[in-house]
Parts: structure tokens; C-alpha cells; sequence
């Protein structure tokens, strides 16, 4: 979560996973968006499985620098400025900021053409010495433990995905699995699930399962949503890109009913994640999605608990375990 | 018809008449102008694609891409008083259509019109979308002696208008018919000046780019490209008044290399590459950073296996409209610039 990825950037994380999960796989190579690939190699003729969590989180790029050393942003990916301004911002160089809206703007037309980064610069040139226009920047990131097995922090969306296809990888060390496994830690996603789309015409799996922050649904005053957090891992059934084939479904709940995990059923009616385009990737694949349930998502306060993380990590091994047709 | 050069052939691509989707007049000019400096063909949605070799084994796929369409006016309906209604295709602002000068099928004149505000009902007003208040007057008393020179489904466009000022030029389309002159400018150099190359080079002179890109989509499917450059107008709102911030890009201040766009967040290193060639050599440019347009960089960056990919744009004043203005300086920077990239 500390390693700083803003989509399009995602390099740093990629260099944290590659070293932490090299030794659990047999190659691990990036693609032509620095998607991160890790192969654990199956049987010959073996169907191919993928799994996709993304390494970016949502930030902001420098667009303009004005006279007084200001600094104008763009959005990059669904940045809810209500969420983000007053927070402490962070550059990959170590400059800090803040993010503010103007003075006596009302909170309904907080926007990027109302909101700006404050350096401490006394000028213009100021601020030139420390940040340069297509710099990004994010909200600081943090974790912090609750209570109990809840976290809060981010960005929770979507490391954890990230770590918990390094659990999966790291648990089974020393399975000789039959599947053909590609762990792809996918870029971009955020801006419009880009990693995924090009990861997954170059893998062309059979299946692909993705694993990403869902919704919650036990916030004051939510619209009915049936997840909450402590109730187990979400089976995604669909969210706004995605109807997932219901093997996949059918198979994560058998894993989980042989294992004792206690699960949910996720029914987005918006949002998307790398699921559809690993399900569209080609002549398409049998695709579904293990979703993490969070509360406060995309704010600097995204809160899981982490034993739904753990039910999802166990579901997702025992699907590599599971000789697929 | 001999070949063109420099604002003879800006002249030449910005006055074909070439709307989206009907883009055979303007690959017949392209492919005129390429001649035997490359090998070229149609595809199968009317993209015009050029391809030079290299010498030796090719290590890559360089794809420049740009797009040869300008927005089209379908005509939907003609009424009882012989005005004509049509369908823009192409992002057109309302504002700047009433009162251009227009050519239907290519041959008809026409100036388009609009209903006045006052004459829509109150509820109207609201929700009058262009459909509804923008028509083409071509002169005509009544439908019938309308239907003689213009029927439903008839494609129109702005008409010809170049004409230079010093280093400005203006004209119809400038923003991506001067990228089609780059090309076709890079082209005629490789050739000329006999420049080394690695990789296998593809010029893309794509369809449907008012559109969403489609005809890119295609192209990149069929190339699989290593790397790709993609070349097109970008707005430059620096008329007075208007602050820095909200300029986007500013005429005569060189190419803009680009950050990303709506849809598409460009290779750092290219990126990179480039500031440093453009610092080393005196070339001028600018940055930025936009969050709208873009269908085709997404074509190009990631129809298959994803690849590098970066933008650079003129600088386009009133984009879109009935005359875009460019700054030859800029054009030149382009060129420069995408030079680098074979």
C-alpha cells in the first residue's frame, strides 16, 4: 500500500510484488502496459486459469501550475472530490501537498476545475523546481487497525486484491497443481480496466477469476445491498461490466461449502472490474470474481475485515486445486 | 495529379470532401500523393494503410495513426418549405454551425441555419436539441425543387475554406488532415533521406475517427503494433480572455506531447524520449494533459496484446468548427517530433 501505483504508473508496486512472489511461481514478466505476470506452469495441455487483481489506485495529475505556485489537477480514474479534499497529498519524488477547494465553493460543485494542490511554493518557478506538468499525485496512503479484525486505510482497493493473489501463490508452494495458473496483477484498471483487456488477449484463458473491493451494504442509511462486512468473502454474481457464468459461481460456492466458509453473493447494479474484459478476452472464458466486502470505498478510509479476506484467499486456492475441464 | 507539397498539400487535404464513413475521396488523395514512396493499400473499412520496410530483419511494428474523416451532416429529412434537416455525426458545438457555409454530396451549397431561439415554445427551449432548431437552406422555393438536388441520406460538410495568414493557416479539418500531410510528409522523407529504421513502419490514415475510432480498431487488430503514435488536433482555447489553466494548448508554442486523453494514458518513455530529443535539438513543444477525446489512441494502444503507445498533437484553434486554425511552427515540430519515433 506504501509502493505508489497511480494508474499508468504502477511500477513501483510491481517491483514490491515481483521480488515478494518470484519464488512461489515459475516466470514472472510484465506485458506492454507493466501488467505483472506470475506463471505457475501446469500440467501439458492443461486449461489455463487466470487470476487479475490491479495495482493502480485513483490519484490526480498535474495539468497546469499557475503564478502563485498552485497547482491544477486532473482526475485520474473515479476520484470523488468530496472524499479527497483537505487530505495530505503525496508525490513519488517525496514533494507533499494538500488538496483543497477554492475558497467559498459549495461542497455540490467540488471539481477539478474548482480544487487545487497547494505545495507550500512561493511561486510559480517555486514549484517548478519539485513537481512539472503529467506528475501524479495521490491521497497519503495509511493502514490502520480498528478493531477486532477490521482495517482501515488506503489503498485498500485494490492491494488487497494484490495480496491476496500472493496468499493464494504462497499457500501453495509445493503443490504440484494440474492447472496453468497466471496471477496477473493488472494496470490501469481504474481508467477503464485497460491491464486486463490486453494481459488477457495475450494469455487467452479458459477461466479467469478477479479479485477486487466490492460494496457494502451495512453503512448508515445504504441503498439495500445485500453484503456486509464479516459475512465471508462476495461471490460476484454481477456488477455493471460482467454477469459472471454461473459454473464459476456454482464452483467458488461448492469450494467454500467443502471448506466451511462462510460466503455472500455480490449484485452490483454499476461499476466494473477486470472480470469482463478476462470474460470478452478473445473467443471468451468462464469467468466470475471474489469480491472483498468494503466500506467507504475510494475515500482515504476504506475499511474490510480481515477475515472476509481470509475466506476469499481459500476460495481462490481452491479453485487452482480443483482440476478444471 | 502531381504530387503536392507543404501548404499546397494542406490545401489539398483540407478542402477534399471526405465526411465520416465516406472517406474514399480523401485515401484517393492520400494514395495519390504517396505514390510509390511506400506500399499501400485499402483495408476492408476504408483505412488507407502505407508500409515501408526496413533494410534488414525487422525488430518491431511502428504504427502512426491518424484519422482522414471530418464530421458528416446526414440528411434526414427535407420539409415542405425546402429546408433540409439532418444527423451530425462528429462533436460538432451547437454554436458554431448557424450561418457556415455547408456542401451536400459535395457539389451542393448550402448555408445552415437555425430556428431562433424565440420561435421554440417554452418547453422547447429547454430541451431543444440541434436536431431540432439546425437545418441547411440550399436555396430551394419547396420540397420538390429540393428533392431534385438532394435526397435523404446525402452526406454534407462544411465547405472549403483555406486560406493562410504568415505562419497561420486556417481551413476545414486542419486539426487531422495536417496530421495526414505529416504523414505523408514523413513518408516522402524516409524515402528521401534514406533514414535508418528497425522496425517495419505502417502509416495509418483511418476512418470513422468522428465516430470512436473504429476504423483504427481494425487497423491495430490486423498490424498488432509494438509500438504506436498517435497523431491528431488537439484544442487550443487561447483567445483573450480565456486563463492559462482553461487554454488546453496554445498555437505557435510548438507539438504537444501528450500526457494521456479520455481514453488513454500515454508510455512514459516515450514521453520521455521525446522532451529529451525536443530539449537536445531546440524543437519547441508543450504538454498536456486532457481527460476528454480519444477513441483512437485506445484503438491503438490496446486493441490486442497492448503496446507502447504515445500522442502528439497540433495545437487546433476553434476545433470543430467550419475553420480550424493551425500555426505552421507547430506543424513543424510535429513532424520533427514523430520523426523520432521509426
Amino acid at each position: 500500500m506504501m509502493a505508489s501505483g497511480v494508474s499508468g504508473d504502477e511500477g513501483e508496486v510491481a517491483a514490491v510484488i515481483s521480488e515478494s512472489i518470484a519464488k512461489y511461481v515459475d516466470e514472472v514478466y510484465t506485458d506492454p502496459l507493466g501488467c505483472l505476470i506470475a506463471h505457475k506452469r501446469g500440467k501439458p495441455g492443461a486449461k489455463k486459469l487466470m487470476f487479475a487483481a490491479h495495482m493502480d489506485e485513483i490519484g490526480f495529475m498535474v495539468s497546469y501550475i499557475t503564478d502563485n505556485g498552485y497547482l491544477r489537477v486532473t482526475k485520474i480514474g473515479g476520484i470523488n472530490y468530496t472524499a479527497s479534499v483537505y487530505s495530505h497529498v503525496v508525490f513519488k519524488n517525496g514533494t507533499h501537498g494538500v488538496i483543497v477547494p477554492e475558497a467559498r465553493t459549495a461542497p455540490q460543485s467540488f471539481a477539478s476545475e474548482t480544487v487545487y494542490v497547494d505545495i507550500g511554493a512561493k511561486n510559480k518557478k517555486d514549484a517548478e523546481r519539485k513537481v512539472k506538468i503529467g506528475d501524479f499525485c495521490r491521497v497519503a496512503p495509511s493502514l490502520t487497525r480498528l478493531s477486532g479484525s477490521r482495517v482501515c486505510g488506503r489503498p485498500v482497493d485494490n492491494r488487497i486484491g494484490c495480496f491476496m493473489l500472493y496468499e493464494v501463490a504462497k499457500r501453495l508452494e509445493g503443490c504440484e497443481c494440474e492447472n496453468d495458473i497466471y496471477f496477473v496483477f493488472t494496470t490501469q484498471e481504474e481508467v477503464g480496466v485497460r491491464g486486463a483487456k490486453t494481459s488477457a488477449y495475450s494469455i487467452d484463458p479458459d477461466y479467469g477469476v478477479a479479485v477486487d473491493i466490492g460494496g457494502a451494504g451495512d453503512i448508515i442509511n445504504a441503498a439495500p445491498f445485500a453484503v456486509s462486512l464479516g459475512n465471508g468473502p462476495a461471490i460476484k454474481i454481477k456488477d455493471g461490466m460482467v454477469i459472471c457464468h454461473r459454473d464459476m459461481v456454482a464452483l467458488m460456492e461448492k469450494i467454500a461449502d467443502e471448506k466451511k466458509i462462510k460466503y455472500q453473493h455480490e449484485v452490483l447494479e454499476s461499476s466494473g472490474t477486470d472480470t469482463c474484459m478476462m470474460q470478452q478476452a478473445r473467443g471468451g472464458c468462464i469467468a466470475g470474481a471474489v469480491s472483498v466486502p468494503t466500506r467507504y470505498g475510494h475515500s482515504g478510509v476504506e475499511t474490510i475485515d480481515l477475515g472476509d479476506v481470509e475466506g476469499g484467499i481459500e476460495i481462490m486456492k481452491g479453485i487452482c486445486e480443483t482440476p478444471l475441464a | 495529379m502531381s504530387k503536392l507539397y507543404g501548404n499546397e498539400l494542406l490545401r489539398a487535404l483540407s478542402d477534399v470532401f471526405a465526411p465520416t464513413a465516406n472517406e474514399d475521396k480523401a485515401a484517393e488523395l492520400i494514395i495519390e500523393q504517396i505514390g510509390d514512396d511506400a506500399e499501400v493499400s485499402i483495408d476492408r473499412v476504408g483505412n488507407v494503410i502505407a508500409k515501408i520496410s526496413p533494410a534488414g530483419e525487422a525488430k518491431g511494428k511502428v504504427m502512426f495513426l491518424t484519422h482522414m474523416d471530418e464530421p458528416g451532416f446526414i440528411v434526414k429529412d427535407i420539409d415542405g418549405e425546402g429546408k433540409v434537416w439532418f444527423k451530425l455525426y462528429g462533436a460538432v458545438p451547437t454554436e458554431r454551425i448557424s450561418g457556415r457555409l455547408g456542401i451536400i454530396g459535395g457539389e451542393v451549397p448550402c448555408i445552415f441555419s437555425a430556428k431562433p431561439i424565440h420561435a421554440l415554445s417554452r418547453d422547447d427551449r429547454t430541451r431543444a436539441t440541434m436536431a431540432e432548431r439546425i437545418y441547411a437552406e440550399i436555396g430551394a422555393k419547396n420540397k420538390e425543387s429540393a428533392e431534385a438536388k438532394v435526397k435523404p441520406f446525402d452526406m454534407g460538410t462544411f465547405a472549403p475554406s483555406f486560406g493562410e495568414i504568415g505562419n497561420y493557416i486556417k481551413g476545414k479539418a486542419l486539426g487531422n488532415r495536417s496530421m495526414c500531410a505529416a504523414l505523408i510528409e514523413l513518408i516522402r522523407k524516409i524515402g528521401t533521406e534514406k533514414c535508418a529504421t528497425d522496425n517495419e513502419l505502417y502509416f495509418v490514415f483511418a476512418t470513422r475517427g468522428q465516430i470512436g475510432g473504429s476504423g483504427a480498431s481494425v487497423a491495430s487488430y490486423v498490424i498488432d503494433p509494438t509500438r504506436a503514435v498517435v497523431l491528431d488536433g488537439i484544442d487550443a482555447f487561447d483567445t483573450a480572455g480565456v486563463p492559462g489553466e482553461k487554454r488546453v494548448s496554445e498555437l505557435g508554442h510548438g507539438a504537444v506531447i501528450m500526457y494521456g486523453d479520455g481514453r488513454t494514458l500515454f508510455s512514459r518513455e516515450l514521453i520521455g524520449g521525446l522532451t529529451k530529443y525536443a530539449d537536445e535539438n531546440g524543437v519547441p513543444y508543450a504538454y498536456s494533459t486532457p481527460t476528454m477525446q480519444g477513441g483512437e489512441s485506445a484503438a491503438a494502444q490496446r486493441t490486442t496484446g497492448g503496446c507502447e503507445c504515445v500522442g502528439i498533437s497540433i495545437p487546433t484553434r476553434y476545433r470543430m468548427s467550419a475553420s480550424e486554425m493551425i500555426c505552421k511552427g507547430d506543424y513543424d515540430a510535429v513532424l520533427a517530433l514523430a520523426m523520432t519515433l521509426i
